[in-house]
């Protein structure tokens, strides 16, 4: 046992490198391989370097392919917000071009329904909040209600002097603001009808004051008349054919001839000033042309 | 090494600075010919070089350094018809190292103790040289001489007591 002992000793000081055989080896053992040797290992390494496919880190590797994916999700992300916003969707709505110059803009129109419905929505929100406001001057007859308050400017383009393209196919949507408006107009016609609390001084009957309510009281039938009116047209809108119907153009054009050729020309003058309202950039034919010259219309213009 | 697969120069010049005198000598005690150690150290290298991008670390550099140095020693001793990994080597030496007169003049310039200690190291027999060269030039520990050799650990210690006796014999046949 302390034979072993003293036998492990000299190999644990060999292997703690604190043996003197180990420092007279390592005095004894200087050799170095020759130069040549060295100079041709180092360079047959930095020509493997140079000429071997070159190892590239995770970093380098995948960067680039991250950050163009980064980019796109980012770019996907954003045009699906501007997608979202009304406010854009209503500047796309103004930018269609006219259904009768191409094919390809009516695809555009029927591809946009959900543009046009928010701008729809936000137009109809902004009339019931005129309505709104109307009532509440109503009650205060001293304030006169001003041209805000007409519902066509902002209900929508129920019979706009020239429709702008874009409008022309949200007759559909449209129509069902029709009862809305009827239903303003007949709010109003009731505050007419009832007594307003400012127009009865308690106790006390003044002239000015008598004046002033007949003047507002006025203005408000004027306002239900206009908002009647309103009603009537988009339900006529709705009813006729759609200028985004293919073939809505052609079947109207069929009506003004029959009524022209029936000898109904006053009917037939009403049904072509509609028309060229509702599509003005449409190339009448050569037999229609005519009665719009003599009515003053410039329906087709010419480049 | 990682750093020259990933295509840097300077990392391996800056291995083969630190592994160079130790893995030649190691190479140099095992054959006994300076021809075939600067054969086989180049060899060696240049394996290591054209094996780099398949480098995987899976233990210490030296061990694996080594571990290669080794393999291609065997592949020396098979061609010579020499069996490097022979069991009777395990057995105690008994024949005593050979005489400094045997080597190479040059190495008679040097002291009388290193060169007999350096013959003395040469005469072991191999497993026992292997054990004692890793550990000295390869600067490995036991578990790694056992991991290089596949011997086990008790193994390498035993070698390493024979080869130490040996050599001590010799030192102290000196004084």
């Amino acid at each position: 046992m302390s034979e072993d002992r003293r036998q492990e000793d000299p190999l644990e000081e060999f292997l703690d490198r604190r043996s003197p055989l180990s420092s007279t080896y390592r005095d004894a053992s200087a050799d170095r391989p020759p130069a040549v040797l060295d100079e041709a290992i180092l360079a047959a390494s930095r020509r493997a370097v140079r000429s071997g496919p070159r190892r590239i880190g995770w970093a380098r590797k995948w960067g680039t392919p991250l950050a163009a994916a980064a980019v796109l999700v980012l770019a996907v992300a954003v045009v699906l917000n501007l997608e979202d916003d009304p406010q854009i969707a209503q500047f796309k709505e103004t930018r269609v071009p006219p259904a009768g110059r191409s094919d390809a803009g009516a695809k555009v129109k029927s591809s946009e329904p959900d543009a046009a419905e928010l701008a729809v929505g936000k137009r109809e929100e902004k009339a019931k909040t005129r309505d709104r406001e109307a009532e509440e001057r109503s009650a205060f007859v001293s304030q006169p209600a001003g041209p805000p308050g007409d519902a066509r400017y902002y209900i929508g383009p129920v019979a706009p002097a020239v429709p702008s393209p874009g409008k022309r196919n949200q007759a559909p949507v449209e129509s069902a603001t029709a009862p809305k408006v009827g239903a303003a107009a007949q709010s109003v016609r009731e505050q007419v009808a009832a007594p307003s609390p400012v127009s009865k001084p308690a106790g006390t009957e003044i002239e000015d004051g008598v004046r002033s309510d007949s003047l507002a009281s006025r203005r408000l039938e004027e306002k239900a008349a206009e908002l009647d009116e309103a009603a009537a047209l988009r339900k006529q809108s709705a009813a006729a054919p759609s200028a985004a119907t293919p073939g809505a153009a052609e079947t109207r054009i069929e009506q003004i001839n029959a009524h022209y050729a029936q000898g109904r020309t006053e009917e037939g003058d009403r049904a072509l000033r509609e028309f060229c309202r509702s599509f003005p950039a449409y190339a009448l034919p050569e037999g229609l042309r005519g009665h719009a010259g003599r009515l003053g219309l410039d329906c087709a213009p010419r480049r | 090494m990682l750093a020259y697969r990933d295509g840097e120069a300077g990392a391996f010049e800056a291995l083969y600075a630190r592994h160079r005198g130790g893995l030649y000598r190691f190479v140099l005690r095992q054959c006994g010919s300076r021809a075939s150690a600067d054969e086989l150290f180049q060899d060696v290298w240049m394996n290591l070089i054209a094996a780099r991008n398949r480098y995987v670390p899976s233990a210490k550099f030296s061990t694996f350094l080594y571990q290669v140095a080794r393999n291609r020693v065997i592949d020396h001793y098979r061609a010579l018809g020499r069996n490097l990994e022979d069991p009777e080597d395990d057995e105690d030496p008994l024949d005593p190292p050979a005489p400094p007169e045997s080597q190479p003049e040059s190495e008679l310039e040097r002291s009388e103790t290193a060169v007999r200690l350096l013959a003395a190291v040469e005469s072991l027999p191999p497993l026992q040289r292997e054990a004692f060269l890793l550990h000295e030039e390869g600067e490995l520990t036991l578990e790694e001489i056992a991991q290089v050799t596949g011997a086990g650990r008790e193994t390498v210690k035993s070698r390493l007591r024979y080869a130490l006796t040996r050599l001590r014999q010799t030192l102290e046949d000196l004084r």
